[in-house]
């Protein structure tokens, strides 16, 4: 029987979604424990500022019947199917399901989501950031209609020399840019790498968020002329 | 015939030649004399080297690597024009030898005129992060007192990837900033 690992996120139904845990998380962590040991499934549980996140691992029918089970629970509301994959091997096995009070900070949880990211969707790492500040805390929506200008280049030895690295530090250092129109103009091979690099550079404080500001209409979006530019890219092997 | 230079400039045993070696579409011409200091090898430039990135029949870019040395002050004016990029090459080392990078900044003047300009730190393969960090740091500050918002890259001469990342970097400047 193959083996899967699925991770969800959910909202809890509790009238308080202060800081401190809900009554009902105890309740859903024992349930969790008694079913989980039934059906051989194993995984972990947090709680933060009224949000569940839940990573259940076993066979995959097992996996599919507690999810079934879960979706109808009166203390989860919205959830969210983030991670949903075929493994070879569980992440957590040694807990029907373990308890992890500051998940962003758990190692075992972050070698998890590192194993998984590239699996990952743009909406699931939105509302991973929830959990996980530091590593998906600057999203799409963060930067939707925003013009994005970068007040210094990135020190390489915190970013990676790659060529979209380049190229868009080298547009936004320039001048300020519409998020919209870094996305027509690929400096990067997916909207997704964009994401990631400006959350970087966010992180870095070196992203500036310049609201109305003046900024560069020039289209990029296809090469400007015949010139030396295309003709470099071309000898470097961009297109 | 489209014509472009760039030029490369750095001291005794940075990489210059290694650099030029390794993008040059044609076998370098090269002007070497026996070291007359310990740099690790036993020959060293003593005037321009020469090698060209032959882009297409009619486009190419010539690869001009000058000693940084101001007693060799006379070639910089040799290169000094019309320049479509300035590559200034740092060895990575504990201390780092900026005292000649604001003669170089001043006499080449990549800002005034309007040159796409960066700075490739060689020798860091083994270079630790905080260190390279700091190094990276300490450039860019000398870059911002000249008036330039300009890359610090790191680069491994020998390697063709790591070395077109000059191009790339001086490609994505040209297009962007004109």
């Amino acid at each position: 029987m193959p083996l899967k690992t699925l991770l969800y996120i959910s909202e809890s139904t509790e009238s308080h979604v202060g800081k401190s845990a809900p009554s009902q998380l105890w309740k859903i962590l024992r349930s969790s424990r008694l079913n989980n040991a039934r059906l051989s499934l194993s995984g972990v549980l947090s709680y933060s500022h009224g949000k569940y996140v839940q990573v259940l691992e076993g066979e995959s029918d097992s996996v599919d019947s507690m999810i079934r089970l879960i979706t109808t629970d009166f203390r989860h509301t919205e959830l969210d199917i983030v991670l949903h994959t075929q493994i070879e091997k569980p992440s957590f096995p040694t807990w029907p399901m373990r308890f992890i009070g500051s998940i962003g900070k758990d190692k075992s949880f972050n070698n998890y989501i590192s194993t998984y990211e590239d699996r990952i969707d743009t909406q699931g790492r939105r509302l991973l950031g929830h959990f996980l500040p530091s590593r998906f805390e600057a999203l799409p929506s963060d930067f939707e209609g925003q013009v994005l200008a970068l007040s210094a280049w990135p020190s390489f030895a915190d970013m990676p020399q790659t060529k979209s690295m380049l190229s868009l530090s080298a547009r936004l250092v320039a001048a300020p840019c519409l998020y919209e129109d870094l996305i027509a103009s690929k400096e990067c091979s997916s909207e997704e790498e964009l994401n990631l690099i400006l959350a970087r550079l966010n992180k870095l404080n070196l992203l500036v968020f310049m609201d109305s500001q003046p900024h560069d209409t020039r289209s990029y979006a296809q090469p400007f002329n015949e010139g030396l530019y295309v003709k470099l890219k071309d000898f470097l092997g961009l297109q | 015939m489209s014509y472009h230079k760039l030029a490369v400039i750095g001291e005794v045993g940075v990489g210059k030649t290694q650099l030029i070696n390794t993008l040059s579409s044609i076998d370098p011409l090269l002007t070497e004399a026996k070291s007359s200091i310990d740099i690790g090898k036993k020959f060293t430039t003593v005037g321009i080297e020469y090698g060209r990135i032959n882009l297409d029949s009619d486009t190419a870019l010539g690869l001009y690597g000058v000693p940084g040395q101001e007693r060799f002050s006379f070639l910089w004016d040799f290169v000094n024009s019309n320049l479509w990029g300035l590559v200034l090459l740092i060895r990575f080392q504990a201390e780092l030898h900026l005292e000649n990078m604001d003669h170089l900044l001043e006499f080449f003047a990549p800002r005034e005129n309007g040159v796409a300009c960066l700075v490739a730190l060689t020798h860091c393969e083994d270079g630790n992060l905080e260190a390279r960090n700091s190094a990276a740091k300490k450039i860019q500050a000398r870059l911002n007192n000249h008036g330039l918002i300009s890359p610090v890259l790191f680069v491994d001469a020998r390697q063709r990837e790591s070395a077109e990342s000059i191009l790339h970097a001086l490609n994505a400047i040209n297009r962007f900033h004109n």
